[in-house]
């Protein structure tokens, strides 16, 4: 099934997330370049990079939403065929604390403690296509809950240079 | 008299830390969000302004959500003063009008603002004013705002108790 009619799959007719009428013109299947030979212009279709792994990262204050939300960038994983691989949260909150004093002036003896908690969560996704990780991406992102933020990080599969190629069948002679 | 729990007791001195807390009724006295009982119990408090601020995370939620109280995350500083422009100007324009706490969510480049809001004026007022703070608002702060208001017919609706 092509990724678009999956995901219009997914969405159900009566949902009301926030979502952008316009998602469709950004998935493209694949990148074409125009190439002129003459008067004919003559699209070359771009080859799709390849990524072995994509690692997203959430930060939030409230463990509860992030856990809501990786629940659901699985789901929606499971359902788009992409592999998922571990996923998991960091036992303890990262705390920021500063303890300054109470009063404007004077009354040193008075302080008070503030606390800033940063919670983590990570997911790892194995073997996309970039059209499947920019659509994919494009999906989760639009849906974030306010007071939580990603990190998404792509690690790229390439050919080996040729120079190194050679240098290999060389040696191996 | 070593209070400890067993394992710390057997441990090396060096290892014996102590933590220490102390605390009294004068240390820990606080006023912040409070408000005094009234001899006649007659003053009405929404459900946010009878919870102090200890009862956030418990029985309160916050009323700014962005992501700029994480670790490592930006703009802390310019979303705090925007949220107070955005509460002053809420409560200006609405004038009178805003019955609850003014909640700010921000999700990339969009801000949502959400309030309770009496239905003291007619709807086609209603409209203008809301088209009209989120234009000034979304040209101020250089993103596009929504305004999601929830009207309340009788303001005595939004009172939790009387103090």
């Amino acid at each position: 099934m092509n990724i678009l009619q999956k995901i219009n799959s997914i969405i159900p007719a009566s949902s009301k997330r926030i979502f952008s009428q316009n998602y469709l013109r950004l998935f493209s299947s694949t990148i074409t370049q125009p190439q002129t030979i003459g008067e004919n212009e003559i699209a070359v279709p771009q080859k799709d990079k390849l990524y072995s792994r994509l690692e997203i990262e959430l930060k939030g204050i409230e463990p509860e939403v992030m856990r809501s939300y990786a629940w659901y960038a699985q789901k929606s994983a499971e359902h788009l065929g992409i592999k998922i691989g571990r996923c998991y949260a960091a036992r303890k909150s990262e705390k920021d604390r500063w303890t300054v004093l109470k009063s404007v002036h004077v009354h040193a003896k008075h302080l008070v403690s503030y606390e800033a908690r940063t919670y983590y969560r990570f997911m790892n996704f194995h073997n996309l296509t970039q059209s499947t990780l920019e659509t994919f991406l494009e999906y989760i992102q639009r849906n974030l809950p306010e007071g939580t933020a990603m990190k998404a990080t792509k690690i790229e599969i390439q050919p080996l240079p040729e120079h190194i190629v050679k240098s290999i069948e060389e040696n191996a002679k | 008299m070593n209070f400890l729990p067993i394992i710390q007791q057997n441990a090396p001195i060096s290892m014996q830390i102590v933590r220490g807390f102390r605390s009294s009724a004068a240390l820990s006295s606080v006023q912040s969000g409070r408000y005094k009982i009234t001899p006649k119990r007659d003053r009405p408090l929404t459900y946010e302004m009878a919870n102090p601020p200890h009862f956030i995370a418990h029985r309160k939620a916050w009323n700014s959500w962005n992501t700029s109280n994480l670790r490592g995350e930006l703009r802390t500083a310019q979303c705090i003063t925007e949220d107070m422009f955005i509460r002053k100007f809420m409560t200006g324009t609405w004038h009178s009008l805003v019955l609850s706490e003014v909640i700010i969510k921000r999700q990339f480049n969009h801000i949502r603002i959400a309030a309770l809001i009496k239905q003291g004026i007619s709807a086609r007022k209603m409209y203008f004013l809301l088209g009209y703070t989120e234009e000034m608002l979304s040209y101020w702060l250089q993103c596009p705002v929504t305004l999601e208001l929830q009207t309340v017919a009788d303001p005595k609706d939004v009172i939790f108790k009387y103090i």
